[in-house]
């Protein structure tokens, strides 16, 4: 033992054997290390494509099957738009579907919720969504739960002295000539071909936070034109208040895109065929079958301010009983005006002219005309306008909130009509001829609502800023290019074949009012619309078909002038505002026009915008006025529930 | 203690120059295992990288408010010296089987390894338009 001890032999085995041993385990364990990189790498990666993919699954069920059903199934806002997104609770969109190659997603609604009103929608509910992703080889999974509030809501087109669906055109005022006080809009280009043009816009606060969401100024789905801004005026010269949003793809999805409401039948609610035609939603709105108090109109005989039960002439709605025409005609005057109050609806034409007073909504199944012009009894006082540069966002609101209280009962009437707002004298040749007729601005392709316009729903290019006005896509093709969508709510784009006039729908589908090429929203391909034809009235102008008409007027030029001197109130159409304006004309409310809006006379203009129309939807109520609604939807909780 | 060194034989440099060498082998036995560790660290780094740089890509798609023409094409070459990221964002617009109202982003990041192997990740998402 001892001697072995004392002999040195093999002492390098003992020593070489631990250091090998040691870079062994120092190897191996770099190794391991090594592995453990990889596998963390590996897991981080998949983590990451199971949490986008579980977004897209999120993104995909909301945007594409909740929310394209829930525009399509409630064309407006009846009684019940939400029995659809009940009946969603516990159902399953999609099982393990592939996006790419690398993992999947799965989709499903845990709970459908009634809220109670939340500001900004009238009515909502909110859905709860869970969405899980996984990815391929590995465990990795991500939950995330979300809640989603959909609801109807103002529709936010009347938050502008201006607004057009269409691609928005303006020549040739000369400097200081044309001035909207007020934000303006187009959904498509906004164009000042010639000409200068001034806003005096002011900032846009979040509905819902009250944030402050931009300074205001002109707007545009496509560009702003010319995008040197050498035509603008006001707060719009400055770039920053020009706001392009080209490349919106102009679908309801588009939050870039403010959605028009709809005030057709398109979804043919009454079952009669016709879609061109006041949606009954209206009718039952005006004879306050929804709870809220029926309307009446009449004149103020005996000139007391205030509408007897004498002076009424029509209670509700005109136009839904058996006997009633469905034109009506008023005609107000400083010691007689109209007086409104409340919702009125009239199936056909409403012909109206000089002073009203009161508050509330009329509903036109078909046109509007304005004889010589409508003016305010109690206007409201000036409007505050933004103090640009020298006044902060929140300035502006503290005055303008102060102008509201103050001009709560001031008259505030709204003219929302189906098809076209004219004014002036219509059966006038040389009306017609600079309008409607063969040279006419209504006549032109560009301005006529033609259907076959691309999928971007407007005539021209909205992505292209050096030619705006070259075909976009599938524009001109000789298709219908809509989205269609059958029972199960299953939707897609297609290329409708035209045959005679027709748009031809596969058996089973509808077409989506509103979506690509349906300009107007009436869910039909427009060869049935024509302005040379739609522009008159649907009946003879005298007082056996025109309710109220005074029996001596035996013309349409007994009760209009050739052009109008003053448009007070709030002017909606699903196709266009059209007419001759006196100089110095004022629009004082909101003008919206899904096609084409306004032809001018004289060489001065001012849009003022009525700030009580960026209320709340409750303010407006309490002043009677039921504005048309459209539908939204917003974020309320995200959760990322993954455990890892 | 001066004993024990004198008489010690000890360590001969034979034995010395023996042991280093039985170790040297049994290092060089272990270089292969080194050279793969090191190759893997390498790919698991530039996977958490490209894995970072894909999330960037995705987030900063995210804010752009929309994309016109569709597709929508972007290619970052060479960044960090190292790694190629081409976006694609389509749309109904550019193709039918994107659902309606949402973008598809698709990152895919390229990149070579120091074994001249091309390497690539990709990820997959839907955005709100």
């Amino acid at each position: 033992m001892f001697n072995k001890l004392t002999n040195s032999k093999g002492m390098a085995m003992i020593i070489v054997i631990p250091i090998l041993l040691m870079i062994t385990i120092l190897g191996i364990s770099a190794v391991f290390n090594s592995n453990t990189d990889m596998d963390i790498s590996g897991s981080v990666k998949r983590s990451s494509q199971a949490f986008y993919i579980a977004e897209a699954g999120l993104e995909r069920a909301v945007n594409e099957y909740i929310w394209g059903n829930f525009y399509d199934e409630n064309v407006s806002p009846i009684t019940q738009p939400f029995n659809w997104l009940e009946n969603l609770d516990d159902s399953t969109f999609y099982t393990d579907v592939a996006l790419g190659n690398a993992a999947s997603y799965s989709t499903r609604v845990i709970s459908v919720v009634d809220p109670g009103p939340q500001s900004p929608y009238i009515d909502c509910r909110d859905v709860t969504i869970e969405a899980k992703g996984n990815a391929n080889g590995g465990s990795e999974s991500t939950t995330l739960i979300a809640t989603m509030r959909f609801g109807i809501l103002p529709s936010g087109v009347f938050d502008y002295s201006y607004f057009i669906n269409h691609f928005g055109w303006w020549a040739g005022f000369s400097s200081g000539n044309a001035v909207a006080n007020g934000n303006v809009k187009a959904n498509g280009h906004f164009d000042v071909l010639s000409g200068n043009f001034t806003v005096n816009g002011n900032p846009r606060f979040d509905p819902i936070t009250g944030d402050v969401v931009d300074g205001g100024g002109v707007y545009a789905g496509g560009y702003v034109f010319p995008t040197d801004g050498s035509a603008y005026q006001g707060m719009a010269a400055d770039s920053v208040n020009r706001h392009s949003y080209a490349g919106a793809d102009r679908s309801p999805y588009d939050q870039a895109i403010t959605t028009m409401p709809n005030l057709n039948d398109a979804g043919d609610l009454d079952g009669d065929g016709i879609v061109q035609e006041l949606n009954p939603y209206y009718v039952g709105l005006a004879n306050g079958d929804y709870g809220n108090p029926a309307g009446k109109v009449g004149i103020d005989s005996n000139g007391d301010g205030v509408l007897q039960p004498s002076e009424v002439i029509i209670n509700g709605a005109y136009g839904d009983d058996v006997g009633e025409t469905g034109n009506l005609a008023l005609s107000g005057t400083a010691a007689n005006p109209v007086i409104i109050e409340g919702t009125i609806a009239v199936t056909k034409d409403l012909a109206i002219s000089g002073i009203v007073a009161g508050q509330g909504s009329f509903y036109v199944g078909r046109n509007t005309y304005v004889g010589t012009g409508v003016q305010y009894q109690n206007p409201p006082t000036a409007r505050p306008n933004y103090n640009y540069g020298s006044e902060s966002a929140e300035q502006y609101r503290t005055r303008v909130e102060t102008w509201k209280t103050t001009n709560q009962t001031a008259d505030l009437v709204s003219f929302m009509t189906v098809s076209n707002v004219v004014c002036g004298n219509h059966t006038s040749s040389s009306w017609r001829s600079s309008i409607t007729g063969g040279g006419g601005w209504l006549s032109d392709y560009r301005n006529n609502g033609y259907e076959d316009v691309g999928v971007d729903g407007v005539f021209g290019n909205m992505e292209s800023q050096s030619n705006p006005y070259s075909a976009s896509a599938k524009e001109a093709d000789g298709f219908f290019t809509v989205s269609i969508a059958d029972g199960d709510g299953n939707q897609h784009m297609e290329d409708l074949p035209i045959s005679g006039g027709v748009a031809q729908v596969p058996s089973g589908y509808h077409i989506v009012p509103g979506t690509g090429e349906d300009v107007d929203g009436d869910g039909r391909y427009g060869d049935e619309y024509d302005y040379s034809r739609d522009i008159d009235f649907s009946d003879a102008f005298n007082s056996a078909n025109f309710y109220n008409l005074d029996a001596s007027v035996a013309a349409y030029s007994d009760f209009a002038n050739f052009s109008v001197n003053r448009m007070d109130g709030i002017f909606y159409t699903n196709h266009a505002i059209a007419g001759w304006f006196d100089d110095y004309c004022q629009f004082n409310g909101s003008v919206v026009a899904r096609n084409e809006s306004m032809i001018l006379r004289g060489p001065h203009l001012t849009m003022n915008h009525d700030e009580r129309l960026s209320s709340k939807y409750q303010d407006l109520i309490n002043m009677n006025i039921y504005m048309p609604l459209t539908k939204s939807f917003s974020t309320v909780s995200w959760e990322d529930q993954s455990v890892r | 203690m001066v004993k024990l060194i004198n008489s010690n034989k000890g360590i001969s440099l034979i034995e010395v120059v023996m042991a280093m060498l039985i170790v040297a082998i049994g290092i060089l036995g272990l270089a292969p295992l080194m050279a793969i560790t090191m190759d893997a660290n390498s790919f698991s780094r530039s996977v958490s990288t490209a894995n970072s740089l894909a999330q960037d890509k995705i987030e900063s798609m995210r804010t752009v408010p929309s994309f016109s023409p569709l597709p929508f094409v972007e290619s970052d070459l060479n960044v960090n010296n190292k790694f190629d990221i081409y976006t694609t964002i389509d749309g109904t617009a550019s193709d039918a089987s994107v659902p309606s109202g949402v973008y598809r982003i698709h990152v895919d990041i390229r990149w070579v390894d120091q074994n001249n192997l091309p390497r690539s990740l990709e990820y997959w998402t839907y955005r709100t338009k």
